[in-house]
């Protein structure tokens, strides 16, 4: 169940705000799984990235103002992808299987042009 | 007015999300809860509507990510959304530090948080301004609920239910 007038406040809120936090809530949850899973700590990585520990709490604890420059960085250090932009489109299509009565999807690969038309690849 | 935080019930706000449900509060015979008052406050507000959207949004996404700390602000024994911090890429930041609302709650887990009320923040310190009586009221529920839950009054079931000591689901405190 939810409340309703909650239900309500988001169903009138525009997609981009959805967007705008989803993605926020997505990249703080990548950061944090992938600092746990290496067991970094605040000084082992202030050393690695030869900055000092208080800059490095921010950066934990979310004090800090990311940029892409510093996403990057944080990247290159971490050795994990935080942000991946799609360079193609991938569009699916849905066929029959003809051994199965379940659908699978088939990749239709797009390549986009900066104009925003795209030119199919494959078919 | 101050509210009577010693009797209320806990009740579910929000279990729609894939990892994390949202309790709340409802102090006495109060028509509506905590949280729905908080949601009132502000739902046809000209200036702040659009920060009540983004928190609602922050809502259903950490329903669906799970209540990492990293969401939240402490606020002594409560805690507060948004968090702290901007994120910035290219054009686009996500501006929290100034986010003009605060939101106190209770997390219990990943997978349980207890909602109250909240207000516009309007001072430095979540003690002054418009936020000190949510604040005071916020931190006496959420002591109230972790006595409750030492002392085995209520108890958290499969990760994501509360259940008195008994089984029940009325969780009167």
């Amino acid at each position: 169940m939810r409340d309703k007038l909650f239900q309500e406040i988001l169903d009138e809120t525009p997609e981009e705000t959805k967007i705008f936090v989803r993605l926020y809530a997505d990249l703080v949850k990548r950061i944090s799984n992938i600092l746990d899973e290496k067991g970094y700590s605040q000084a082992s990585l202030a050393q690695s990235l030869d900055k000092r520990p208080s800059e490095i709490h921010k950066w934990l604890n979310g004090e800090h103002n990311f940029t892409l420059k510093s996403i990057a960085k944080l990247q290159a250090e971490l050795e994990e992808p935080l942000l991946v932009v799609p360079k193609t489109k991938i569009m699916r299509s849905f066929e029959k299987s003809p051994d199965s009565e379940w659908h699978k999807p088939l990749l239709t690969d797009s390549k986009i042009w900066p104009d925003g038309e795209d030119e199919k690849i494959a078919a | 007015m101050r509210i009577n935080v010693n009797n209320f019930s806990l009740e579910i706000f929000d279990d729609e999300g894939s990892e994390c449900t949202f309790y709340t509060v409802r102090v006495d015979d109060s028509a509506i809860t905590e949280t729905r008052k908080f949601f009132v406050k502000f739902y046809n507000d000209e200036r702040l509507g659009k920060s009540l959207q983004t928190l609602a949004s922050l809502i259903e996404s950490i329903g669906d990510r799970g209540a990492l700390p990293k969401f939240f602000r402490n606020e002594r024994i409560a805690a507060a959304l948004p968090s702290y911090g901007n994120i910035k890429i290219g054009s686009i930041e996500f501006e929290f530090d100034d986010f003009p609302l605060r939101l106190y709650c209770l997390r219990l887990s990943d997978n349980l948080v207890i909602l109250f009320n909240g207000n516009e923040k309007t001072s430095q310190s979540a003690q002054d301004g418009k936020t000190s009586m949510v604040f005071i009221e916020a931190n006496q529920f959420a002591k109230r609920i972790m006595d409750a839950l030492k002392s085995e009054e209520i108890m958290i079931k499969n990760d994501r239910e509360i259940v008195a000591y008994n089984g029940s689901t009325e969780l009167i405190l």
